[in-house]
């Protein structure tokens, strides 16, 4: 007999692996952590940002470097990547004497960086998500000194310093993006200078400014094809396309569901905020007078295209689309005995390709009641808990089927012994 | 091709940011996988750039016990993992669809048949979802990743008896829920 540790050796699952798209995603993003995570040690900043004022002196923004753009099919790529990010990305360059890009980061249609030197400054520019500004200068209050506001490109930049240094940061919006620059002066004066001779230049202008070597992230920006790579779950439920009605309207214990979460400084950093908010104007009634408690199930789209999902006293679910391997949203409701108890119950939404659910109730088919891209389905035993149900089951319209196990509700409410199983529960 | 150890990369790191780049192209896809064995496809999409994210944070606390910096990356991994999907339905919606993952197609029938096909590779996968979370981490990377005691220890920042103990633990518990497990077909059920 096999050890068993050798068994699950045999039976580990297959994984496929990352798709190219997730590598460049993540690389792109990680690197663009990379280029703004630069050490802060004294050494470091004079190393990279030893600034003199006297030196702003002699010729114009951008030093054409004669940059060929269709050289082999890797450079080709890189071309139409370039133009691609140089057409959204704001094209910042020094517009006093001497200054040129000294060197850029791989970059893409939603970060940047891009460092300018007149050969003795040097001027950190990044370009962010126009959502990171808040994060952005709340770091910088918390940690900086605040210099109050200065010009900048055009327009008005938050000013900080790092205390006791020569070092400057400047955030400030433009267009949609958060724009940061960053260096060392030998006063404040002389990188105000600087930040308010920042200009936008053309397109050729800037790519040709820009060092041959630079990389550019190939396509819309990582989180841009994160967010396009699934399908909204309001674009699959037909529901919402038809007319609403007075019985659509959410009564008064779902408002509160409207307004987005307050977002932990967590997600913020992972740049999951905001929360999206509910569109209370397009909501719509699912299913009503539904088991034991005569429940009814509400819907509303989210503004990122996402729904949420609720019923009884107001609790319920949000998604942004639906997953495979199986299409199909659900939340389990085991009423407490300090609410009356009552019958497990199971509901969920799906999208308008799902022809039934079923579910598997200690080994036994039952289908759920299903209409306007919901479904629902109660025990028919009030001693059965959520624990009696054995899996889940979609039959999609095309004839195919996905399911999934619910084994983990047996053990979230607890073992369900032969002898305390009601009559149904035991099949 | 750059030829420094993981570990000489990560001491360089400190001052030389940009050499990071290289430990995530020698161990991105392996820590995906690893997390995609565990969470699934979407789950290790979403957790495996956070790692490398986490990794380039702590950079200097990586502590250069073995040249690769493998075991440290699982560490992050399952800590982060845990962090993130522990007492959430995800988790084990996360481990039902592993199980749709690895069949990988191969069931044509209904769905009756479709949950029974499943049964040997469930009892082996339910039974792994039985052990504490300490022990079934040091199953996986030992019977999944095989890596060493020694490098379990480093990911899981424990001892290397902590390791054995757990080991023998889960074998233990494993051979209860599954006495008959010498006779299942688990291959076939792929």
């Amino acid at each position: 007999m096999n050890d068993v540790i050798e068994q699950l050796r045999d039976a580990r699952p297959d994984a496929a692996g990352p798709s190219d798209e997730v590598v460049v995603s993540a690389r792109a993003t990680l690197m663009t952590q990379v280029a703004r995570g630069r050490p802060r040690s004294r050494w470091r900043r004079r190393r990279i940002l030893g600034l003199a004022g006297p030196a702003l002196a002699a010729a114009v923004i951008a030093v054409a470097l004669g940059i060929t753009l269709t050289d082999g099919d890797g450079d080709q790529a890189n071309a139409t990547a370039s133009e691609r990010v140089a057409a959204a990305a704001p094209r910042l360059l020094v517009d006093l004497p001497g200054w040129k890009v000294a060197h850029t980061d791989r970059f893409s249609v939603e970060y940047g960086q891009v460092t300018l030197t007149n050969g003795e400054l040097k001027l950190e520019l990044q370009w962010l998500p126009e959502a990171e500004y808040q994060l952005e200068t709340e770091k910088r209050v918390a940690e900086l000194e605040d210099l109050g506001t200065a010009p900048a490109a055009d327009g008005e930049a938050r000013l900080f310093r790092y205390p006791g240094t020569g070092e400057y940061v400047a955030v400030w919006l433009r267009d949609d993006y958060t724009v940061e620059a960053r260096g060392r002066a030998p006063n404040v004066e002389t990188f105000k200078a600087t930040i308010a001779a920042l200009r936008e230049v053309d397109i050729a202008t800037w790519l040709t400014a820009l060092p041959r070597t630079s990389e550019y992230y190939p396509g819309p920006g990582p989180r841009e094809t994160r967010r396009r790579s699934k399908v909204p779950a309001v674009a699959e439920m037909s529901v919402f396309k038809r007319p609403r009605t007075a019985t659509d309207v959410l009564p008064d214990q779902f408002s509160t569901r409207l307004e987005p979460l307050p977002c932990p400084g967590e997600l913020r950093e992972l740049g999951r905020c905001p929360y999206p908010a509910g569109i209370g104007d397009e909501s719509r009634l699912l299913l009503s007078g539904l088991g034991v408690r005569q429940d009814s199930i509400y819907a509303w789209p989210t503004d990122d295209g996402g729904v949420c999902l609720a019923h009884g006293k107001g609790s319920g679910i949000c998604l942004p689309q639906f997953e495979r391997p199986i299409r199909a949203e659900y939340v389990g409701l085991e009423p407490a005995e300090s609410e009356g108890g009552g019958p497990g119950a199971i509901l969920g939404l799906v999208p308008d390709n799902v022809a039934a659910v079923d579910l598997v109730v200690l080994g036994m088919r039952r289908p759920a009641t299903l209409g306007n891209n919901a479904f629902f389905y109660e025990l028919p035993d009030v001693s059965c808990g959520i624990g009696a149900f054995d899996a889940l089951i979609v039959t999609l319209r095309d004839g195919s089927l996905e399911s999934e196990s619910l084994e983990y509700w047996k053990k979230e409410s607890g073992p369900q012994h032969e002898g305390e199983v009601p009559p149904f529960c035991r099949g | 091709m750059e030829a420094r150890s993981d570990a000489e990369l990560l001491v360089r790191a400190a001052t030389e940011p940009e050499l990071f780049g290289v430990v995530f192209d020698r161990h991105f896809a392996t820590i995906h996988r690893y997390l995609e064995r565990r969470i699934g496809r979407d789950g290790a999409d979403e957790l495996s750039g956070e790692v490398f994210r986490i990794a380039f944070e702590q950079r200097k606390r990586f502590r250069p016990v073995h040249d690769t910096a493998l075991p440290w990356l699982y560490g992050l991994a399952t800590n982060l993992m845990l962090k993130r999907w522990r007492g959430e339905r995800r988790e084990a919606r996360a481990v039902a669809r592993l199980e749709e993952v690895s069949r990988n197609g191969s069931d044509p029938g209904g769905a009756d048949d479709r949950i029974a096909a499943t049964a040997a590779r469930r009892r082996l996968l339910d039974a792994l979802a039985e052990l504490p979370s300490g022990d079934r981490d040091v199953v996986v990377l030992i019977a999944w990743e095989e890596l060493t005691y020694e490098e379990v220890a480093t990911a899981l920042d424990i001892p290397v008896g902590t390791v054995r103990s757990r080991l023998n633990r889960a074998r233990q518990r494993l051979r209860e829920l599954l006495p008959d497990i010498g006779n299942e077909p688990v291959r076939d059920v792929r």
